[in-house]
Protein backbone atom coordinates (compact mmCIF):
# COMPACT_ATOMS: atom_id res chain seq x y z
CA UNK A 1 0.00 0.00 0.00
CA UNK A 2 1.35 3.36 -0.44
CA UNK A 3 -1.89 5.38 -0.29
CA UNK A 4 -5.48 4.46 1.56
CA UNK A 5 -7.29 2.22 -1.10
CA UNK A 6 -4.00 0.51 -2.67
CA UNK A 7 -4.19 -2.84 -2.15
CA UNK A 8 -1.57 -5.05 -0.85
CA UNK A 9 -0.73 -8.37 -2.61
CA UNK A 10 -0.87 -9.62 -6.19
CA UNK A 11 -3.20 -8.74 -9.05
CA UNK A 12 -5.31 -11.44 -10.38
CA UNK A 13 -4.80 -12.98 -13.26
CA UNK A 14 -8.13 -11.45 -15.25
CA UNK A 15 -10.29 -8.19 -15.03
CA UNK A 16 -12.64 -6.77 -17.87
CA UNK A 17 -10.86 -3.61 -17.10
CA UNK A 18 -7.15 -3.03 -17.03
CA UNK A 19 -6.10 0.24 -16.63
CA UNK A 20 -2.48 1.44 -16.77
CA UNK A 21 -1.62 4.16 -14.77
CA UNK A 22 -2.68 5.45 -11.18
CA UNK A 23 -3.41 9.35 -11.91
CA UNK A 24 -6.12 11.31 -12.09
CA UNK A 25 -7.72 9.67 -15.84
CA UNK A 26 -6.82 6.41 -14.72
CA UNK A 27 -8.45 6.52 -11.09
CA UNK A 28 -11.21 8.54 -12.21
CA UNK A 29 -12.09 6.51 -15.01
CA UNK A 30 -11.84 3.21 -12.99
CA UNK A 31 -14.44 5.01 -10.29
CA UNK A 32 -16.68 6.11 -13.32
CA UNK A 33 -16.88 2.51 -14.59
CA UNK A 34 -17.34 0.57 -10.98
CA UNK A 35 -20.28 3.88 -10.42
CA UNK A 36 -22.33 2.52 -13.91
CA UNK A 37 -21.88 -1.15 -12.36
CA UNK A 38 -18.80 -2.60 -13.81
CA UNK A 39 -17.29 -5.57 -11.52
CA UNK A 40 -13.97 -6.12 -12.08
CA UNK A 41 -11.50 -3.39 -12.65
CA UNK A 42 -7.61 -3.03 -11.84
CA UNK A 43 -5.83 0.04 -12.21
CA UNK A 44 -1.95 -0.72 -12.41
CA UNK A 45 0.67 1.57 -11.57
CA UNK A 46 4.22 1.64 -11.29
CA UNK A 47 4.90 3.59 -8.86
CA UNK A 48 2.73 5.83 -6.29
CA UNK A 49 -0.40 6.89 -6.89
CA UNK A 50 -0.48 10.45 -8.68
CA UNK A 51 3.63 10.15 -8.49
CA UNK A 52 3.47 11.87 -12.60
CA UNK A 53 1.99 15.02 -13.60
CA UNK A 54 -1.36 14.38 -11.87
CA UNK A 55 0.14 15.19 -8.44
CA UNK A 56 2.62 18.01 -10.43
CA UNK A 57 0.37 20.15 -12.48
CA UNK A 58 -0.85 23.50 -11.89
CA UNK A 59 -4.54 22.76 -10.01
CA UNK A 60 -5.93 25.15 -12.73
CA UNK A 61 -9.94 25.04 -13.52
CA UNK A 62 -11.86 26.86 -16.02
CA UNK A 63 -14.05 26.41 -19.44
CA UNK A 64 -13.53 29.83 -20.67
CA UNK A 65 -11.51 28.11 -23.84
CA UNK A 66 -11.93 29.61 -27.40
CA UNK A 67 -12.93 26.79 -29.27
CA UNK A 68 -16.36 24.26 -28.75
CA UNK A 69 -14.61 21.68 -28.70
CA UNK A 70 -12.48 22.33 -25.68
CA UNK A 71 -15.85 24.62 -24.28
CA UNK A 72 -17.83 21.62 -24.46
CA UNK A 73 -15.93 19.22 -22.72
CA UNK A 74 -14.03 21.30 -20.00
CA UNK A 75 -17.90 22.71 -19.14
CA UNK A 76 -18.87 19.51 -18.55
CA UNK A 77 -15.94 18.99 -16.10
CA UNK A 78 -16.31 22.31 -14.43
CA UNK A 79 -20.05 21.31 -13.78
CA UNK A 80 -18.55 17.90 -12.40
CA UNK A 81 -15.78 19.80 -9.91
CA UNK A 82 -18.74 21.40 -8.40
CA UNK A 83 -20.33 18.58 -7.04
CA UNK A 84 -17.08 16.88 -6.82
CA UNK A 85 -16.27 16.45 -2.98
CA UNK A 86 -19.83 15.54 -1.95
CA UNK A 87 -20.07 12.50 -4.95
CA UNK A 88 -16.67 11.38 -3.49
CA UNK A 89 -17.12 11.54 0.38
CA UNK A 90 -13.69 13.38 0.54
CA UNK A 91 -12.88 17.43 0.27
CA UNK A 92 -10.59 17.90 -2.57
CA UNK A 93 -10.81 21.54 -1.57
CA UNK A 94 -12.21 22.98 -4.62
CA UNK A 95 -12.13 26.51 -4.46
CA UNK A 96 -14.65 27.93 -7.02
CA UNK A 97 -12.79 31.61 -6.21
CA UNK A 98 -12.71 32.25 -10.49
CA UNK A 99 -10.41 32.20 -13.27
CA UNK A 100 -9.01 35.12 -14.91
CA UNK A 101 -7.34 34.33 -18.38
CA UNK A 102 -5.02 37.87 -18.71
CA UNK A 103 -4.66 39.81 -21.88
CA UNK A 104 -1.69 42.02 -21.90
CA UNK A 105 -1.77 42.93 -25.27
CA UNK A 106 -4.42 44.66 -27.84
CA UNK A 107 -4.61 41.42 -29.91
CA UNK A 108 -5.08 39.04 -27.03
CA UNK A 109 -7.75 41.92 -25.66
CA UNK A 110 -9.46 41.68 -28.92
CA UNK A 111 -8.87 37.73 -28.84
CA UNK A 112 -10.39 38.11 -25.00
CA UNK A 113 -13.46 39.61 -26.25
CA UNK A 114 -14.43 36.87 -29.05
CA UNK A 115 -14.38 34.35 -26.72
CA UNK A 116 -16.41 36.14 -24.56
CA UNK A 117 -18.93 36.68 -26.95
CA UNK A 118 -19.13 32.93 -27.72
CA UNK A 119 -18.89 32.16 -24.02
CA UNK A 120 -22.34 34.08 -23.44
CA UNK A 121 -23.74 32.55 -26.39
CA UNK A 122 -23.48 28.85 -25.64
CA UNK A 123 -24.47 30.16 -21.67
CA UNK A 124 -21.00 29.73 -20.57
CA UNK A 125 -19.85 31.04 -17.16
CA UNK A 126 -17.74 34.41 -18.34
CA UNK A 127 -17.56 37.88 -17.53
CA UNK A 128 -14.95 40.44 -19.67
CA UNK A 129 -12.82 42.67 -17.89
CA UNK A 130 -11.32 46.58 -18.58
CA UNK A 131 -7.99 46.89 -17.50
CA UNK A 132 -9.37 49.19 -14.81
CA UNK A 133 -11.56 45.63 -14.06
CA UNK A 134 -8.68 43.61 -13.98
CA UNK A 135 -6.91 45.86 -11.38
CA UNK A 136 -9.70 46.56 -9.25
CA UNK A 137 -9.70 42.50 -8.88
CA UNK A 138 -6.48 41.80 -8.63
CA UNK A 139 -4.76 44.92 -7.58
CA UNK A 140 -1.22 43.41 -7.13
CA UNK A 141 -0.75 42.68 -10.86
CA UNK A 142 1.73 45.21 -12.93
CA UNK A 143 -1.16 47.37 -14.68
CA UNK A 144 1.93 47.16 -16.91
CA UNK A 145 0.84 44.31 -18.25
CA UNK A 146 -2.97 44.03 -18.22
CA UNK A 147 -4.92 44.90 -20.85
CA UNK A 148 -8.19 43.31 -19.86
CA UNK A 149 -9.22 39.83 -19.52
CA UNK A 150 -12.11 37.65 -19.16
CA UNK A 151 -12.86 35.96 -15.68
CA UNK A 152 -14.95 32.99 -14.81
CA UNK A 153 -15.97 33.59 -11.37
CA UNK A 154 -17.19 29.93 -10.98
CA UNK A 155 -13.45 28.63 -12.40
CA UNK A 156 -10.19 28.18 -9.61
CA UNK A 157 -8.72 25.44 -8.67
CA UNK A 158 -8.32 22.38 -6.43
CA UNK A 159 -5.84 20.11 -4.37
CA UNK A 160 -4.10 17.53 -7.29
CA UNK A 161 -3.18 15.63 -4.46
CA UNK A 162 -6.81 15.42 -2.48
CA UNK A 163 -8.49 14.54 -5.93
CA UNK A 164 -6.23 11.49 -6.96
CA UNK A 165 -6.81 10.46 -3.31
CA UNK A 166 -10.53 10.76 -3.14
CA UNK A 167 -11.01 8.89 -6.74
CA UNK A 168 -8.78 6.56 -5.60
CA UNK A 169 -10.54 5.66 -2.29
CA UNK A 170 -14.18 6.18 -3.50
CA UNK A 171 -13.16 3.60 -6.67
CA UNK A 172 -11.69 1.09 -3.82
CA UNK A 173 -15.20 1.50 -2.27
CA UNK A 174 -16.79 0.88 -5.15
CA UNK A 175 -14.30 -2.40 -6.15
CA UNK A 176 -11.82 -1.35 -7.83
CA UNK A 177 -8.52 -3.11 -7.77
CA UNK A 178 -5.33 -0.58 -7.57
CA UNK A 179 -1.84 -1.94 -7.55
CA UNK A 180 1.08 0.35 -7.21
CA UNK A 181 4.74 -1.10 -7.88
CA UNK A 182 3.52 -3.04 -11.06
CA UNK A 183 4.99 -2.23 -13.74
CA UNK A 184 3.44 -2.99 -17.19
CA UNK A 185 6.01 -4.11 -19.36
CA UNK A 186 3.87 -4.96 -22.48
CA UNK A 187 0.46 -5.80 -23.95
CA UNK A 188 -0.98 -8.93 -25.57
CA UNK A 189 -2.26 -9.27 -28.80
CA UNK A 190 -4.19 -11.88 -30.35
CA UNK A 191 -5.67 -11.32 -33.95
CA UNK A 192 -5.64 -7.58 -34.15
CA UNK A 193 -7.19 -7.05 -30.76
CA UNK A 194 -5.10 -6.46 -27.32
CA UNK A 195 -6.14 -9.54 -24.98
CA UNK A 196 -4.39 -8.04 -21.65
CA UNK A 197 -0.93 -6.75 -20.71
CA UNK A 198 2.28 -8.32 -19.32
CA UNK A 199 3.51 -6.83 -15.99
CA UNK A 200 6.21 -7.62 -13.11
CA UNK A 201 4.15 -9.74 -11.53
CA UNK A 202 3.05 -11.97 -14.55
CA UNK A 203 0.74 -11.29 -17.39
CA UNK A 204 -2.71 -10.43 -17.08
CA UNK A 205 -5.97 -10.60 -19.39
CA UNK A 206 -8.11 -8.13 -20.25
CA UNK A 207 -11.96 -7.36 -21.64
CA UNK A 208 -10.67 -3.81 -22.30
CA UNK A 209 -6.82 -2.22 -21.64
CA UNK A 210 -7.02 1.75 -21.38
CA UNK A 211 -3.87 3.59 -21.93
CA UNK A 212 -3.48 6.45 -18.93
CA UNK A 213 0.11 5.85 -18.43
CA UNK A 214 0.35 9.87 -18.99
CA UNK A 215 4.04 10.89 -19.90
CA UNK A 216 4.51 6.78 -20.54
CA UNK A 217 1.47 6.81 -22.68
CA UNK A 218 3.94 6.32 -25.37
CA UNK A 219 5.64 3.11 -24.69
CA UNK A 220 2.20 1.66 -24.07
CA UNK A 221 0.77 3.15 -27.73
CA UNK A 222 3.95 1.72 -29.27
CA UNK A 223 3.34 -1.95 -27.55
CA UNK A 224 -0.44 -1.90 -29.45
CA UNK A 225 1.34 -1.03 -32.62
CA UNK A 226 0.28 2.02 -32.59
CA UNK A 227 1.87 5.33 -33.86
CA UNK A 228 0.62 8.28 -33.01
CA UNK A 229 2.22 12.06 -33.97
CA UNK A 230 2.76 12.72 -29.98
CA UNK A 231 5.28 13.75 -27.96
CA UNK A 232 6.76 13.60 -24.48
CA UNK A 233 7.59 17.12 -23.21
CA UNK A 234 8.49 18.62 -19.58
CA UNK A 235 6.56 21.16 -17.86
CA UNK A 236 7.70 22.54 -14.75
CA UNK A 237 6.57 24.77 -11.50
CA UNK A 238 7.49 26.72 -8.62
CA UNK A 239 6.18 27.04 -4.99
CA UNK A 240 7.05 29.99 -2.88
CA UNK A 241 6.77 30.67 0.93
CA UNK A 242 3.31 31.34 2.45
CA UNK A 243 2.63 34.87 1.78
CA UNK A 244 -0.47 37.62 3.15
CA UNK A 245 -3.60 36.47 0.19
CA UNK A 246 -2.83 38.45 -2.55
CA UNK A 247 -4.77 36.57 -5.60
CA UNK A 248 -8.02 34.92 -4.78
CA UNK A 249 -8.31 33.67 -8.70
CA UNK A 250 -6.41 31.17 -10.82
CA UNK A 251 -4.93 33.29 -13.80
CA UNK A 252 -3.55 32.47 -17.09
CA UNK A 253 -0.99 34.70 -18.57
CA UNK A 254 -1.42 34.69 -22.24
CA UNK A 255 1.33 36.97 -22.73
CA UNK A 256 4.02 34.88 -20.18
CA UNK A 257 2.76 31.35 -20.81
CA UNK A 258 2.15 31.22 -17.84
CA UNK A 259 -0.47 29.75 -15.08
CA UNK A 260 -0.88 30.35 -11.49
CA UNK A 261 -2.95 30.46 -8.04
CA UNK A 262 -2.14 31.32 -4.33
CA UNK A 263 -2.91 27.97 -2.09
CA UNK A 264 -4.89 28.12 1.53
CA UNK A 265 -2.05 28.00 2.93
CA UNK A 266 -0.55 31.48 1.22
CA UNK A 267 2.25 29.79 -1.04
CA UNK A 268 2.14 31.01 -4.52
CA UNK A 269 1.87 28.29 -7.32
CA UNK A 270 2.83 29.01 -10.79
CA UNK A 271 4.50 27.89 -13.79
CA UNK A 272 5.34 29.23 -17.42
CA UNK A 273 6.73 28.00 -20.16
CA UNK A 274 8.94 29.04 -23.20
CA UNK A 275 8.16 29.58 -26.74
CA UNK A 276 9.04 25.79 -28.05
CA UNK A 277 8.26 22.20 -26.57
CA UNK A 278 11.25 20.85 -24.01
CA UNK A 279 11.09 17.19 -25.24
CA UNK A 280 12.21 15.20 -22.39
CA UNK A 281 10.86 12.58 -20.02
CA UNK A 282 13.38 13.55 -17.32
CA UNK A 283 11.42 15.32 -14.22
CA UNK A 284 14.65 17.00 -13.38
CA UNK A 285 13.76 20.80 -13.15
CA UNK A 286 15.96 23.09 -14.81
CA UNK A 287 17.80 26.24 -14.72
CA UNK A 288 16.80 28.14 -17.66
CA UNK A 289 12.80 27.50 -16.73
CA UNK A 290 13.60 28.85 -13.48
CA UNK A 291 15.01 31.97 -14.47
CA UNK A 292 11.75 31.90 -16.72
CA UNK A 293 9.64 32.20 -13.96
CA UNK A 294 11.10 33.78 -11.38
CA UNK A 295 11.16 36.63 -14.54
CA UNK A 296 8.05 36.30 -16.01
CA UNK A 297 6.03 36.16 -11.99
CA UNK A 298 8.52 38.91 -10.75
CA UNK A 299 7.26 41.05 -14.08
CA UNK A 300 3.57 40.48 -13.30
CA UNK A 301 3.32 40.26 -9.29
CA UNK A 302 6.32 42.97 -8.80
CA UNK A 303 5.69 42.16 -5.03
CA UNK A 304 7.02 38.43 -5.71
CA UNK A 305 10.49 39.80 -5.93
CA UNK A 306 10.88 39.19 -2.09
CA UNK A 307 9.18 36.40 -1.77
CA UNK A 308 11.32 33.31 -1.22
CA UNK A 309 11.14 30.28 -3.62
CA UNK A 310 10.74 27.05 -1.43
CA UNK A 311 10.90 24.12 -4.59
CA UNK A 312 10.40 23.83 -7.81
CA UNK A 313 9.63 20.44 -9.98
CA UNK A 314 8.65 19.25 -13.34
CA UNK A 315 6.62 17.10 -14.63
CA UNK A 316 6.13 14.81 -17.96
CA UNK A 317 3.20 15.21 -20.18
CA UNK A 318 2.39 13.50 -23.90
CA UNK A 319 1.17 15.30 -26.30
CA UNK A 320 -0.61 15.78 -29.53
CA UNK A 321 0.26 18.59 -31.61
CA UNK A 322 -2.97 20.77 -30.32
CA UNK A 323 -2.31 20.06 -27.15
CA UNK A 324 -5.64 18.62 -27.11
CA UNK A 325 -6.85 15.37 -25.04
CA UNK A 326 -6.28 11.97 -27.11
CA UNK A 327 -9.50 10.18 -26.01
CA UNK A 328 -11.47 6.82 -27.44
CA UNK A 329 -10.25 3.92 -28.96
CA UNK A 330 -7.93 3.10 -32.11
CA UNK A 331 -8.83 2.92 -35.43
CA UNK A 332 -8.31 -0.91 -36.47
CA UNK A 333 -7.04 -1.74 -32.45
CA UNK A 334 -9.73 -3.57 -30.45
CA UNK A 335 -9.61 -4.12 -26.96
CA UNK A 336 -7.89 -0.79 -26.91
CA UNK A 337 -8.74 2.70 -25.43
CA UNK A 338 -6.44 5.40 -24.74
CA UNK A 339 -6.95 9.14 -22.38
CA UNK A 340 -3.68 10.62 -23.43
CA UNK A 341 -2.29 13.24 -24.91
CA UNK A 342 -3.34 15.14 -21.64
CA UNK A 343 -2.00 18.70 -20.83
CA UNK A 344 -5.28 20.27 -19.03
CA UNK A 345 -6.31 17.00 -17.78
CA UNK A 346 -6.44 17.75 -13.95
CA UNK A 347 -9.29 20.08 -15.14
CA UNK A 348 -10.94 17.71 -17.50
CA UNK A 349 -10.64 14.21 -15.70
CA UNK A 350 -13.89 14.84 -13.79
CA UNK A 351 -15.67 15.11 -17.52
CA UNK A 352 -13.93 12.90 -19.33
CA UNK A 353 -13.57 10.11 -17.15
CA UNK A 354 -17.66 10.48 -16.82
CA UNK A 355 -17.97 10.57 -20.91
CA UNK A 356 -15.34 7.61 -21.49
CA UNK A 357 -17.22 5.46 -19.08
CA UNK A 358 -20.49 6.27 -19.77
CA UNK A 359 -19.80 5.28 -23.62
CA UNK A 360 -17.85 2.18 -22.74
CA UNK A 361 -20.82 0.86 -20.93
CA UNK A 362 -22.77 1.87 -23.52
CA UNK A 363 -21.35 1.40 -26.56
CA UNK A 364 -22.61 4.83 -27.59
CA UNK A 365 -20.05 7.38 -28.71
CA UNK A 366 -20.31 10.68 -26.74
CA UNK A 367 -20.63 13.85 -29.30
CA UNK A 368 -18.46 15.68 -26.43
CA UNK A 369 -15.73 13.41 -26.73
CA UNK A 370 -16.10 12.87 -30.51
CA UNK A 371 -13.28 15.60 -31.53
CA UNK A 372 -10.41 14.12 -29.10
CA UNK A 373 -10.62 11.09 -30.55
CA UNK A 374 -7.29 9.52 -31.44
CA UNK A 375 -8.79 9.11 -35.38
CA UNK A 376 -8.34 13.03 -35.65
CA UNK A 377 -4.40 12.47 -35.20
CA UNK A 378 -4.40 9.48 -37.89
CA UNK A 379 -7.01 11.92 -40.48
CA UNK A 380 -4.11 15.12 -39.29
CA UNK A 381 -7.36 17.03 -38.29
CA UNK A 382 -5.99 19.28 -35.05
CA UNK A 383 -8.11 21.10 -32.97
CA UNK A 384 -8.07 24.96 -33.14
CA UNK A 385 -7.79 26.20 -29.81
CA UNK A 386 -6.51 30.21 -28.90
CA UNK A 387 -6.33 30.38 -25.60
CA UNK A 388 -3.79 27.62 -24.17
CA UNK A 389 -1.09 29.16 -21.93
CA UNK A 390 1.30 26.09 -23.41
CA UNK A 391 3.68 26.35 -26.23
CA UNK A 392 2.23 24.28 -28.68
CA UNK A 393 5.72 23.70 -31.03
CA UNK A 394 3.77 26.09 -33.25
CA UNK A 395 4.34 29.72 -34.26
CA UNK A 396 3.93 32.17 -31.08
CA UNK A 397 3.78 35.73 -31.30
CA UNK B 1 4.85 7.38 23.33
CA UNK B 2 1.23 8.35 25.13
CA UNK B 3 -1.13 9.66 22.53
CA UNK B 4 -1.35 12.79 24.28
CA UNK B 5 2.61 12.95 23.72
CA UNK B 6 2.80 12.42 20.31
CA UNK B 7 0.28 14.91 20.43
CA UNK B 8 2.75 17.84 21.84
CA UNK B 9 5.88 16.22 19.99
CA UNK B 10 6.59 18.40 17.31
CA UNK B 11 7.77 16.69 14.11
CA UNK B 12 7.43 19.86 11.69
CA UNK B 13 7.88 22.73 12.81
CA UNK B 14 7.38 24.92 9.57
CA UNK B 15 3.97 23.34 9.29
CA UNK B 16 3.15 22.18 13.40
CA UNK B 17 3.12 18.61 12.15
CA UNK B 18 2.71 16.42 15.49
CA UNK B 19 4.02 12.85 15.90
CA UNK B 20 0.93 12.03 16.09
CA UNK B 21 0.13 13.66 12.64
CA UNK B 22 2.31 11.50 11.37
CA UNK B 23 1.25 8.15 12.88
CA UNK B 24 -2.38 8.83 11.66
CA UNK B 25 -1.70 8.90 7.91
CA UNK B 26 0.66 6.28 8.37
CA UNK B 27 -2.09 3.80 10.00
CA UNK B 28 -4.99 5.43 6.86
CA UNK B 29 -2.15 4.09 4.59
CA UNK B 30 -0.07 6.69 3.37
CA UNK B 31 3.15 4.57 4.01
CA UNK B 32 5.16 6.00 0.83
CA UNK B 33 8.14 8.60 1.94
CA UNK B 34 5.75 11.11 -1.11
CA UNK B 35 2.07 10.36 -0.18
CA UNK B 36 3.14 10.91 3.75
CA UNK B 37 5.02 13.84 2.64
CA UNK B 38 1.83 15.11 0.63
CA UNK B 39 -0.68 13.76 3.49
CA UNK B 40 1.69 15.86 6.39
CA UNK B 41 3.27 18.46 4.60
CA UNK B 42 6.86 17.22 5.89
CA UNK B 43 9.45 18.31 3.70
CA UNK B 44 7.36 21.42 2.05
CA UNK B 45 7.90 24.01 5.00
CA UNK B 46 10.62 26.95 4.84
CA UNK B 47 13.26 24.76 6.11
CA UNK B 48 13.36 22.53 2.96
CA UNK B 49 12.87 19.60 5.07
CA UNK B 50 16.14 19.94 6.79
CA UNK B 51 14.31 19.96 10.81
CA UNK B 52 11.96 17.26 9.98
CA UNK B 53 14.23 14.44 7.92
CA UNK B 54 15.75 13.18 11.14
CA UNK B 55 12.44 12.61 12.96
CA UNK B 56 10.87 10.83 9.74
CA UNK B 57 14.14 8.54 9.00
CA UNK B 58 13.29 7.51 13.31
CA UNK B 59 9.86 7.07 12.13
CA UNK B 60 10.25 5.15 9.64
CA UNK B 61 12.47 2.97 10.97
CA UNK B 62 10.24 2.80 14.15
CA UNK B 63 7.78 0.99 12.15
CA UNK B 64 10.19 -1.04 10.03
CA UNK B 65 9.59 0.81 6.74
CA UNK B 66 11.69 -0.71 3.81
CA UNK B 67 14.94 1.79 3.69
CA UNK B 68 15.97 3.51 0.64
CA UNK B 69 18.49 3.07 -1.91
CA UNK B 70 21.63 1.39 -0.88
CA UNK B 71 19.90 1.47 2.40
CA UNK B 72 20.07 5.04 2.98
CA UNK B 73 16.92 6.59 4.44
CA UNK B 74 13.67 6.31 2.80
CA UNK B 75 12.79 10.01 2.02
CA UNK B 76 10.86 11.96 -0.88
CA UNK B 77 12.70 13.49 -3.43
CA UNK B 78 14.81 16.23 -3.24
CA UNK B 79 13.81 19.23 -4.39
CA UNK B 80 15.46 22.42 -5.36
CA UNK B 81 16.41 24.80 -4.39
CA UNK B 82 18.85 23.45 -1.05
CA UNK B 83 17.93 27.08 0.74
CA UNK B 84 14.84 29.08 -0.15
CA UNK B 85 16.02 32.10 -2.17
CA UNK B 86 13.82 35.17 -3.16
CA UNK B 87 12.38 34.98 -6.28
CA UNK B 88 13.78 39.04 -7.36
CA UNK B 89 17.42 37.20 -7.12
CA UNK B 90 16.47 34.70 -9.88
CA UNK B 91 14.74 36.80 -12.16
CA UNK B 92 16.77 38.82 -15.31
CA UNK B 93 14.25 40.93 -16.78
CA UNK B 94 16.59 42.72 -19.22
CA UNK B 95 17.68 39.03 -20.26
CA UNK B 96 16.43 36.78 -23.15
CA UNK B 97 13.98 35.26 -20.88
CA UNK B 98 11.74 38.13 -20.54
Amino acid sequence: MSAPGVRAGDPGASYDVVVIGAGVQGLSTAYELAKRGVKRIAVLDRSWPGGGASGRNGELIRSIFSSPEWVGLFDLSLRRWHDLSAELEMNVLFSPSGYLVLASTDDQWANCERDHAYHLSEGVDSELLSQADVLKLVPALNRDVVRGGVLQPSGGFAHHDAVNWAYLKAGARRGVEVYCDVTVTGLTTSAGRVTGVRTSRGPIAAGLVLNAAGGHALDVNAWAGITLPMVTSRLEMLVTEPLAPFLRQGLAALALLGYCHQTARGEFVGGTEMHHVDESRSQNSTWDLLADMATKWVTLFPQLSGARLLRHWAGTVTQAADLAPVIGSVPDVDGYLMSCGWVYGFMGAPGASTLLAEEIVTGVPSPILEPFSPRRLVEGRLIAESSLVVPTGEEHP
Amino acid sequence: MSARADRRTIVCPCHDVTLHDLKVCWDRGYTHPETLKRATALFMGPCQGKLCAPALDEFLESVGAAPGPDDSPARPTVRPPLYSVRLGELADPDGETA
